[in-house]
């Protein structure tokens, strides 16, 4: 049936970016699983413009990892053991940024990114790929609060420039 | 609101939306204009668009086997036969899904049973029509509690609510039609929270190969957008 066809198709998609956000195998599955079933339920919600499909779906898992990460409990078991199912698999420690990207193909958007500076790159794509807050990718980059803040929202907006 | 937004700023508000990064109170404001101002949801979905091109060009990791047997769980679709219904153009999935929702879903005998027992019930609501009802749909909630009957009777669409409807000023129940051809959605009108309205619509029923309706969530005064904001329910026309 349809359904089973289109979760063929997607769910190792949808799941490779759960898994980057969670972290855990089990909470990233969980995510993935409450994404289809809304997927099932709003199919009505998608706008048929083609190529978009994708994208539509990975927008509905994202939503769901973050609500799951903001939400307190997720958040305590994320930050106790959230990083040991994941902590054996290779991090390039050199470039941090190729832990990001290593999984990867480069897209469009990338060549855009690329005009960024280094460490608003690299603040974008944490909270992207990681569902980071503006204090966790403080944290991450050693840097204050304001100036994370302001390097995103700066970011996005060359970004946008430069998609146009 | 939306007003006084500039379009730097909704467009920086809605980037921050998409990437997860707004603090929950703004984030709930924005999901709030999202639902009643077109130009804040072009602005996120277009950020949607751009930055999930990310997500989708990350390399695929399979999920553990047992995944899909949860999904399928879930939505009650193990006993379904497996079988041509579907296609593989996930693009052409959301129509398709919609048009076989009604005959695939586990609910679809019970909503049956329900709708007869309707049909008894609204008897004296429904005599009062010249014919009797030539199609008949029940519309139900996720816990099979019927919300409304529609009925089809020469070109006159009627949909009655019944007691598990409640009313709330903020929004509105709108029903939409679900045509077998892939066209979008069209509009019937706004459900009623109390009693009986006859809907537009009915001519358009009659004409078009369709047997399943939707009903979606909307702001006051019907979908602002002219198609569904959020799908609740679908339920199929039956002949009786």
């Amino acid at each position: 049936m349809a359904f089973r066809q289109l979760y063929d198709q997607t769910s190792g998609k949808l799941y490779a970016v759960s898994l980057g956000m969670m972290k855990r195998r089990d909470l990233a599955e969980d995510a993935v699983q409450d994404a289809f079933v809304r997927i099932w339920h709003n199919a009505a919600e998608y706008r048929a413009e083609k190529g978009v499909v994708l994208t539509w779906m990975i927008s509905i898992v994202r939503y769901r990892c973050l609500d799951l990460l903001r939400s307190s409990k997720a958040r305590r078991e994320h930050l106790t053991d959230g990083d040991l199912e994941l902590a054996d698999e290779p991090e390039d420690h050199d470039t941090p940024e190729g832990a990001l990207n290593a999984g990867r193909a480069r897209v469009r958007i990338d060549e855009c990114l690329d005009e960024l500076e280094d460490q608003q790159r690299h603040a974008i794509q944490l909270a992207y790929f990681r569902g980071m807050t503006h204090q966790e990718v403080c944290g991450q980059l050693d840097l204050p609060l304001g100036s994370v803040k302001s390097w995103i929202r700066r970011g996005l907006q060359q970004l946008k420039r430069c998609l146009e | 609101m939306t007003q006084q937004l500039s379009d730097r700023r909704l467009d920086t508000l809605a980037a921050e939306y998409v990437l997860g990064t707004l603090d929950a109170e703004t984030r709930l404001k924005l999901q709030r204009l999202m639902m009643t101002s077109d130009r804040v949801r072009q602005a996120i979905w277009q950020w949607e668009r751009d930055l999930n091109a990310l997500g989708a060009s990350l390399n695929d990791v399979p999920p553990s086997p047992q995944l899909w047997q949860r999904i399928e769980a879930r939505l009650g679709l193990e006993d379904l036969p497996a079988g041509d219904l579907g296609s593989s153009d996930t693009d052409q999935f959301a129509a398709r899904r919609l048009q076989q929702a009604a005959t695939i879903r586990p609910w679809f005998w019970p909503a049956i049973a329900a709708m007869l027992a309707l049909v008894v019930v609204s008897w004296s609501a429904l005599r009062v029509m010249p014919q009797a009802p030539v199609q008949v749909a029940v519309i139900q909630d996720g816990a099979a509690q019927a919300l409304w009957s529609v009925s089809l009777t020469d070109n006159n669409l009627v949909a009655t609510s019944t007691r598990q409807v409640t009313s709330n000023p903020e929004r509105d129940f709108e029903l939409w039609l679900v045509a077998a051809d892939g066209r979008a959605p069209v509009s019937l009108g706004l459900l009623p929270e109390a009693g009986q309205r006859q809907l537009t619509g009915g001519a358009l029923l009659e004409s078009i190969d369709s047997e399943v309706l939707a009903v979606s969530r909307e702001p006051e005064g019907g979908s602002p957008t002219g198609q569904p904001t959020e799908v609740l329910y679908t339920a199929q026309l039956v002949n009786l």
